[in-house]
C-alpha cells in the first residue's frame, strides 16, 4: 500500500510538470489573443471607424520598430483586463483559434506571473465583451497600461486595427476622465526615450497632459480630408 | 526508504531542468563589433563607439542568461590581442558575431526666407550572427558557416520635432548642420535602443542545438529588391538606389525574424549584377573589425523572397502634401502580397514644404518593409 502511495506522489508530481510545460505557452497566447480581441471590440462598442484612426497613429509616435515589444504587454495586460473584470477564458480552446500568436519566453513567464485565469470559451461573445467595457474604471492602473501598450503597439506596427488606446481616450475624456487616459497619450508621444516608461510617465505636469490631448484633438479636425488625401495618392 | 523515496521526487523534479540545461548549445561571442561594409555605413564610429555598441549588447545577453532565456549558454571569448576568429581551433561550436549591418546617416536641408535647416536620418542595423567555423580550404585557416541571425533595426532624425503648436506636422528646428559626432551619438543611442527592446531569441533558434540541421533548415533570404516604380527609380539612382534596397530588404528581415522566429540571412547585396550571380550557390558576407575580416559562408536559402517597390507618388490637395509607397513581395513559390504606407502634413505657412522627397519615400519604405515581414506568419 505504501509503495502504491508513493507511486502515486511521483506520478502527481510528473503530470504537473508536463501539465506546467504545455499549459505556460497557451496561456500566453490566449492573452495575446484577447488582447487583440479586447482592442477590437472596444473600437466596435465605441462606434469609431478604425481606419480613421491610422493617421493620428501615425504621426503619434515616429517609430516602427517597436511592435512586437508593446504587443507583448498588451496582450498579456489585456488578458489581466478582461479576468479582473470577469471575463473568464478557456486558455488552450482559445490558442487554437489563434495559432500563430506569439509565445515567447518573456511573455510566457510575465503570463505565469499574473495568473490568468482559464475557464470556459463559451462565454466568448460580442455582447458580454460590450458589456464588460462599460464597467471599466477610467481610473484603473491596467485600463491605462492596456492603452498605452496597445496605442504604442499599433503605432509601432504602422496600423490602427485595434486602435483601443485613443478610442478610449476619446470616450473618456467626454466624461471628464481625460487625465488618466491621457497619460497614455503624452506617454506614446514621448515613448522614444527610455524615461518616457509608462512607469515614469505618471508624474509628468498636466500642462504637458492638456497640450498632449489638444494636439491629438487637432489632429483629428483634419483627419477626413488626410485619409482621402494619402488614400487618393495616385501610384507613380 | 523515506531517502530513497525523497532522493527519486527530487530526480524527478529536477530531471527535465537538467536535461535542458545540459542541451543548451556552447555559443562563443566575438569580443569585438564587426561591420558588414557595404557603403551604406557612413557615420564613423570610434573604437570606443563600437566598444560601447559591444558592451550593450553582450550586457543584454548576459542578463538573459541569468534570467534564463537564453536558448544558449554564452561564453566571452578572450582576445590576446585581436584576428583571434582567424585563428580558432576547429570545434564543434557555436560562434556569435555582433555585427553593424547598417549605420546610414543622409544629410538633408531645407531653405526658407529667413533660415535654413538641416535634418540626419540615421538607421541603424545591428544583427547578432549565429555561426560554425569551418576550414578555409581555398585560403588556409578558418572561415565561418552562417545558421541564422538575429536582426534589429530603429531609426530617427535628427533636428525635427515631432509636433507643432497647433497640431498635424513635425517640424524642421536645427539651424546649424548636424555635427559627425551627433550623428554617432544619435546611432549608439538609436542602437542601444533597439538592442533592450527587440532582442528575442525564440523556440526557432533551438535549431543551434544541431548545426548539421543547417542543411535542411527553413530559412529565409531576401534575395533581390526590384524597383517597378518609374518614380522610386526617378528618385533613387546610383548608390541611393542601392542602399534604399538594401535598407527595404534588412527592414523587411527583421519584421519578418522578428514574427515568425524564421531562420533568416541577411538580405544579398542589392548590386544586380553581383546578386544574380551568387543568389544559386553559396556565397561568403565579410565582415570587418579594426582588428581583421571574417568570411561567413551564407548556403543558399530554402526559401527566396523578391521584394518590389512598386510604387512611390506625392499630391497636394487642400493645404496638405500626402505620400505614399506601394511594396510588394513575390515568393519563388508565386505568391504575392502588396501593402502601401503614407503620410501626410500641412504644407508650411508660405506653402512649401520641407520635406525631401527621397527621405520621405526612404522612411515609409522602411516601415512598409517592416511591416510587409511582420505581417508573415
Amino acid at each position: 500500500m505504501e509503495g502504491k502511495k508513493r507511486i502515486g506522489i511521483i506520478l502527481v508530481a510528473i503530470f504537473t510538470m508536463m501539465s506546467f510545460h504545455v499549459t505556460e505557452p497557451a496561456k500566453a497566447e490566449a492573452s495575446g489573443f484577447l488582447g487583440d480581441l479586447l482592442g477590437g471590440i472596444l473600437s466596435s462598442a465605441l462606434g469609431t471607424d478604425r481606419n480613421s484612426m491610422w493617421d493620428t497613429y501615425y504621426d503619434m509616435v515616429d517609430n516602427y520598430y517597436a511592435a512586437a515589444y508593446y504587443s507583448d504587454r498588451a496582450a498579456v495586460v489585456g488578458g489581466v483586463l478582461l479576468d479582473k473584470y470577469g471575463v473568464k477564458v478557456h486558455s488552450e480552446q482559445v490558442a487554437l483559434v489563434n495559432s500563430s500568436s506569439d509565445s515567447s519566453d518573456e511573455m510566457v513567464q510575465r503570463t505565469a506571473r499574473m495568473k490568468i485565469t482559464t475557464i470556459d470559451t463559451s462565454l466568448i461573445n460580442l455582447d458580454q465583451f460590450v458589456a464588460v467595457t462599460k464597467r471599466f474604471d477610467p481610473n484603473d492602473d491596467l485600463i491605462r497600461k492596456f492603452c498605452y501598450y496597445k496605442a504604442t503597439q499599433e503605432e509601432a506596427l504602422g496600423r490602427a486595427n485595434s486602435a483601443a488606446g485613443l478610442l478610449v481616450a476619446k470616450r473618456l475624456l467626454s466624461r471628464d476622465y481625460g487625465r488618466a487616459i491621457g497619460e497614455c497619450i503624452v506617454t506614446a508621444l514621448w515613448y522614444d526615450s527610455v524615461k518616457s516608461r509608462f512607469a515614469n510617465a505618471s508624474g509628468r505636469s498636466v500642462n504637458l497632459l492638456n497640450q498632449a490631448i489638444k494636439q491629438t484633438y487637432d489632429v483629428r479636425v483634419d483627419k477626413g480630408k488626410i485619409k482621402d488625401a494619402i488614400k487618393n495618392v495616385p501610384r507613380g | 526508504m523515506k531517502l530513497f523515496f525523497y532522493m527519486i521526487l527530487m530526480c524527478v523534479c529536477f530531471l527535465p531542468n537538467l536535461v535542458f540545461a545540459s542541451v543548451k548549445p556552447v555559443v562563443r561571442m566575438a569580443n569585438e563589433l564587426y561591420t558588414y561594409n557595404m557603403g551604406f555605413n557612413n557615420i564613423y564610429l570610434s573604437d570606443s563607439d563600437r566598444a560601447v555598441l559591444w558592451r550593450a549588447i553582450n550586457s543584454k545577453l548576459l542578463s538573459m542568461q541569468n534570467e534564463g532565456k537564453l536558448p544558449f549558454q554564452l561564453i566571452n571569448e578572450v582576445s590576446a590581442g585581436g584576428h583571434y576568429m582567424n585563428e580558432l581551433a576547429l570545434d564543434s561550436d557555436i560562434y556569435l558575431i555582433p555585427a553593424v549591418m547598417v549605420n546610414s546617416a543622409r544629410d538633408t536641408s531645407y531653405s526658407s526666407t529667413t533660415s535654413t535647416y538641416y535634418n540626419s536620418n540615421i538607421v541603424s542595423g545591428i544583427s547578432l550572427i549565429f555561426c560554425i567555423p569551418e576550414e578555409d580550404y581555398e585560403r588556409g585557416g578558418v572561415s565561418f558557416r552562417m545558421l541564422g541571425m538575429v536582426p534589429i533595426v530603429n531609426s530617427a532624425v535628427i533636428g525635427r520635432t515631432q509636433k507643432s503648436e497647433n497640431g498635424r506636422r513635425s517640424l524642421v528646428t536645427r539651424k546649424t548642420p548636424i555635427l559627425e559626432a551627433e550623428k554617432a551619438s544619435k546611432f549608439i543611442s538609436l542602437s542601444k535602443e533597439a538592442i533592450e527592446k527587440q532582442i528575442n531569441f525564440s523556440s526557432a533558434m533551438k535549431n543551434l542545438k544541431d548545426p548539421n540541421a543547417l542543411f535542411n533548415m527553413d530559412t529565409y533570404q531576401v534575395t533581390n529588391v526590384k524597383m517597378s516604380s518609374p518614380k522610386a527609380q526617378q528618385t533613387f539612382q546610383g548608390q541611393d538606389e542601392k542602399e534604399i534596397k538594401f535598407l527595404t530588404a534588412y527592414n523587411y528581415t527583421a519584421g519578418l525574424q522578428q514574427k515568425t522566429k524564421k531562420i533568416v540571412y541577411p538580405p544579398v547585396n542589392m548590386d544586380n549584377a553581383f546578386a544574380n550571380n551568387v543568389v544559386d550557390t553559396m556565397y561568403s558576407l565579410s565582415l570587418d573589425s579594426p582588428n581583421g575580416s571574417v568570411d561567413v559562408g551564407i548556403s543558399q536559402p530554402a526559401h527566396k523572397i523578391e521584394l518590389d517597390i512598386s510604387g512611390a507618388n506625392y499630391t497636394y490637395a487642400n493645404n496638405i502634401v500626402a505620400y505614399k509607397v506601394w511594396l510588394a513581395k513575390h515568393n519563388r513559390g508565386g505568391e504575392f502580397k502588396e501593402l502601401t504606407r503614407g503620410y501626410s502634413q500641412n504644407l508650411i505657412d508660405d506653402g512649401s514644404i520641407d520635406f525631401n522627397t527621397k527621405d520621405m519615400y526612404s522612411r515609409l519604405l522602411m516601415g512598409v518593409a517592416w511591416e510587409l515581414g511582420y505581417a508573415e506568419r
